[in-house]
């Protein structure tokens, strides 16, 4: 009998609380349609609430245009100041605005927070100012996106105060920001970065950052050496205005959808850890308006996080996905594929794939010796048997995309380019190289014991193997031994630090440009002192120590220097790095291997940049290739 | 019996602390910290310095630990270092009961598969049907899931569209007590595939296993006494064989179900599953200490539990085993 009752009891309960269920559904159907202003007091301190502006229910028309993407993973973070990988950049880009953004094709900054920017005279000083009609917003997950008001039921608009915010934030130490280095470039950011939090003096370095707003929409920055390259840099994550007030009071979760505030043409919808990530139109974004000439149709992204290749692809291939990668194995089916080959997107991306050489370390500590290695790589041959993915023969260490590049200049490292870039070819340079290490007491390579490592991975086995070929073939008495370890095993192994003797003798690396700027690459790589420095480079290399140093100076001059003088700056410097030096062996430019619809019309901006609002989606055309 | 089960559930616990300590130890002696590098770029040592002090690296080991045991009493696993908007207790919550769902379901079928295969073999004793199911069985094992899934995802999703190429039918937020999932079509269309890779390649072993010890089993003298006695035949092989020679089996039954309801990373990464597979492997890659603990600690609870129900079946499987 007790038995039975609890049941009813039971039943009971879970039908109560069912009809809640449905009666706080109710409720919020009518929040929705009541448009209300809550502001709240709490003990003296103002809590902002969040407030259905526009609170106008969508009308339940036709489905809104979505289109189905792959992420590839689970972004890691959703917070500006903490995202280090393309996935989580391109989430932020989609959701966040900051003063600048980059243009798609040219890579040069371009309006965004800030509608026009100036520096001083000698670029150590800038000031931005800023649109008055960005606001802040917060989507109630499956529901309506809502402007967030101030204590008095304004519009919360994003002002320089919010950007002052952001760039000390990163700054400041308890944040962990990986990338907060970048912006050491700001006048005392390295030194309150750097700082214990419990020292006397912190609020004093916090309040000595060179960042400041001079009123609401003027924002100014204060650098520590002239610097052209500051709007670029204002285009990156680790400068984005972010909401302080979410951030204080939800700590590390303020990015969980539901706390989350943003400002972007974009909201997240839903995201579900590891598995889904949907985004959703902000239509309080004022760019729908004013760049209307230029929006898409996209009102909803699907978007799934499947980390394998194959998988993903056989997703498109059966237009689930609108757009997805190519796994390599698949490259020469979708290029001779009547209709895979018509979606196939093949563009350059702001990469270099590069084999740097240990300068301290033997017979690597030979110039002559390196130069003829570095030589001895048919890039050409490479890409074409190897690859196969479109990637482009590499003479210089900056990628082409950037300002400053020398790339498929003849006169840099001409032994690296094919015939028809107008280089030596490689017959000649092979040449080159075997009296080159004739010269350095290596006939035919005799007792040349060469170290080559890197970390596990097929496709840099596959080019390791070639090269390692290249090189036997080009000095048949040289020994090449591969060597391979765990990822972050092999970078404490190449670190600056760690000790000569496990380096191996040549390592490999990729680099991707964090903004499309030749420092970017030539010092913040490889400068001596401030830079990665992976080779080793000394001044005082008993051969290349004075150019080691002109490298240096080179790179230090480029900083201050008008644009003109900058290429020429840069195109020394990547002579000496590549040729006289030889500290690095740059091998090839990447691509992007990709396709699309044909209903899909995407901007294909860097990796990290979407663009989305630009995208437009044919949902007929789809809708018709899917027999619908 | 009872008293047989606490006293083991209490030798578990200096093992789980042992395990804990190990684990703890050795994911910090790998070269390379989880805030050296950020991609491929290493970090200043003022960033690093950073991101220790925030996460409490900095502190002497045995301080950490002591500081981490502190709040695994307390039921928190702490932070995940590379999600760092989730906690480990987060990531365990969303992804364990996908994978326990998968790992339930697969296993399920490789019993199903597996046992009535070795049995048939084993009564058919060096004829056809035994070479066959061996046959089949060496296939099962030695055709590995990373080439049975995609080759399923090309033949039932691309090209026949049969079932969904990918994904889990439900996520997190829509199971029940945050465990079951609903039953549609949708959950049992997602999950046919992952669950066929998963299950034939579990069946192979367990076919092989069953029918080698029933072949065992079945030269014993109490079977020949069961025939002597005029025993219907099916009565002797299913009464008297099989119970004994499932010993085996329950063996090895009690680790395959801690490992596979844990997360299979390959099968996971091909059918995009949201699984706890992949974070048993990237946590290490990440060095992402407290997601390798996490994980570490969830597989040895669910690896001493099912331990102490193999040696609990034994009793049952076989009355000369008794715990007193």
């Amino acid at each position: 009998m007790r038995r039975v009752a609890l049941l009813v009891a039971a039943l009971v309960s879970l039908l109560v609380l069912a009809a809640c269920g449905g009666q706080s559904g109710e409720t919020t159907e009518v929040v929705k349609e009541v448009t209300k202003v809550v502001t709240q007091v709490v003990e003296g301190e103002t809590v902002e609430k969040v407030v259905v502006v526009t609170a106008t229910p969508e009308p339940t028309g036709p489905e809104p245009v979505t289109v189905n993407i792959n992420w590839g993973t689970e972004p890691p973070t959703a917070d500006p100041a903490l995202s280090t990988d393309t996935t989580s950049h391109a989430l932020i880009e989609e959701i966040f605005l900051g003063l600048t953004d980059l243009d798609p094709e040219t890579s040069e900054a371009i309006p965004e927070l800030a509608l026009e920017w100036s520096a001083n005279e000698d670029n150590t000083v800038w000031t931005f100012k800023m649109r008055d009609n960005a606001v802040w917003v917060r989507h109630v997950p499956g529901g309506e996106t809502e402007v967030v008001t101030d204590d008095e039921g304004n519009p919360r608009v994003v002002t320089a105060q919010d950007v002052v915010y952001g760039v000390k934030r990163t700054c400041d130490p308890r944040t962990g920001s990986d990338y907060s280095y970048i912006l050491y470039i700001i006048k005392g950011c390295e030194e309150l970065n750097t700082a214990d939090p419990e020292a006397e003096n912190f609020q004093e370095l916090y309040d000595a950052v060179g960042v400041r707003a001079v009123d609401d929409f003027t924002v100014e920055f204060e650098l520590n050496y002239g610097a052209g390259f500051f709007p670029q840099i204002a285009s990156m994550p680790v400068t984005f205005p972010v909401p302080r007030w979410v951030i204080e009071e939800k700590g590390d979760r303020w990015v969980e959808p539901g706390f989350i505030v943003t400002n972007g043409p974009y909201v997240i919808d839903e995201w579900v850890h590891g598995d889904r990530l949907d985004l959703v139109r902000n239509p309080h974004w004022y760019g729908w308006e004013e760049y209307a000439d230029q929006a898409g149709n996209i009102e909803r992204l699907h978007g799934v996080m499947i980390e394998e290749a194959s998988t993903s692809f056989a997703l498109y291939e059966s237009n689930e996905l609108d757009t997805a990668g190519v796994p390599l194995e698949q490259m020469d089916r979708v290029k001779t594929d009547p209709v895979l080959s018509k979606e196939l997107v093949n563009n350059p991306i702001n990469c270099t794939y590069y084999y740097g050489f240990i300068t301290k370390k033997a017979p690597t500590d030979d110039v002559n010796v390196r130069r003829a290695l570095s030589m001895a790589i048919d890039r050409k041959t490479l890409v074409d048997a190897v690859l196969k993915g479109g990637q482009i023969p590499a003479n210089a260490f900056t990628n082409p995309l950037n300002f400053g590049s020398p790339a498929g200049d003849p006169e840099v490292a001409p032994w690296a380019l094919p015939e028809e870039m107008g280089g030596w070819g490689y017959a000649k340079a092979v040449e080159e190289a075997k009296k080159l290490l004739e010269e350095a007491g290596y006939p035919d390579g005799a007792g040349l014991d060469i170290l080559l490592m890197h970390n596990v991975s097929e496709s840099h086995a596959k080019i390791a193997q070639a090269i390692q070929a290249m090189w036997q073939q080009a000095f048949p008495q040289a020994t090449v031994t591969i060597e391979t370890q765990e990822w972050r095993v092999y970078l404490k192994t190449i670190e600056k630090d760690s000790p000569l003797e496990d380096k191996p003798n040549v390592y490999r690396l990729g680099w991707c440009a964090d903004y499309p700027h030749a420092n970017n690459w030539v010092h913040e790589v490889f400068n001596p002192e401030e830079g990665s420095n992976r080779p080793l480079l000394s001044y005082d290399d008993p051969q290349v120590g004075d150019l080691v140093r002109e490298f240096a100076e080179t790179t230090k001059a480029a900083q201050t220097a008008s644009p003109e003088e900058q290429l020429a700056l840069y195109k020394r410097a990547e002579q000496l790095l590549v040729d006289e030096i030889a500290a690095m062996a740059p091998i090839y430019y990447y691509t992007r291997v990709a396709v699309a619809k044909p209903w899909l019309d995407r901007v294909w901006g860097e990796p990290g940049r979407m663009y989305l609002w630009q995208w437009n989606l044919d949902v007929d055309a789809r809708n018709a290739a899917m027999g619908k | 019996m009872t008293k047989y089960i606490i006293r083991r559930l209490l030798w578990n616990i200096p093992v789980l602390f042992l395990i804990a300590a190990t684990t703890f130890g050795l994911s910090r002696a790998l070269p390379g910290g989880p805030f050296d590098f950020a991609g491929d770029r290493s970090l200043p040592e003022s960033v690093r310095e950073n991101l220790k002090r925030k996460y409490n690296l900095d502190a002497p080991i045995y301080v950490q630990f002591a500081d981490y045991m502190m709040d695994l009493m307390r039921g928190d696993l702490g932070p995940s270092f590379r999600y760092r908007n989730q906690t480990v207790n987060d990531i365990l919550k969303q992804t364990f009961p996908i994978s326990f769902q998968l790992g339930i379901l697969s296993l399920a079928l490789g019993l199903l598969i597996g046992i009535p295969a070795g049995i048939i073999a084993a009564l058919n004793h060096n004829q056809w049907l035994d070479y066959l199911s061996s046959f089949v069985a060496i296939l099962g094992v030695s055709i590995p899931n990373i080439v049975l899934g995609p080759f399923l995802i090309w033949i039932f999703a691309v090209k026949l569209g049969w079932f969904p190429a990918a994904q889990w039918g439900v996520d997190y937020t829509e199971l029940y007590f945050g465990f079951i999932p609903p039953m549609n079509s949708d959950f049992w269309s997602h999950a046919a595939l992952p669950t066929i890779t998963l299950g034939t390649a579990l069946s192979a072993s367990i076919a092989r296993l069953t029918r080698a010890s029933l072949l065992q089993v079945i030269r014993e003298d109490y079977i020949r006494t069961a025939r002597a006695k005029g025993l219907p035949e099916r009565t002797v092989i299913i009464v008297h064989a099989l119970k004994n020679s499932l010993i085996p089996v329950v063996t090895i039954l009690g680790p395959l179900f801690a490992g596979v309801v844990t997360g299979t990373f390959v099968v996971e990464q091909i059918f995009g599953i949201p699984g706890l597979g992949r974070h048993f492997v990237q946590s290490v890659t990440n060095r992402d200490y407290p997601v390798v603990m996490g994980t570490a600690l969830l597989y040895s609870v669910l690896l001493v539990l099912a331990n102490l129900f193999v040696d609990i079946a034994y009793a049952w499987l076989d009355p000369r085993i008794r715990y007193d």
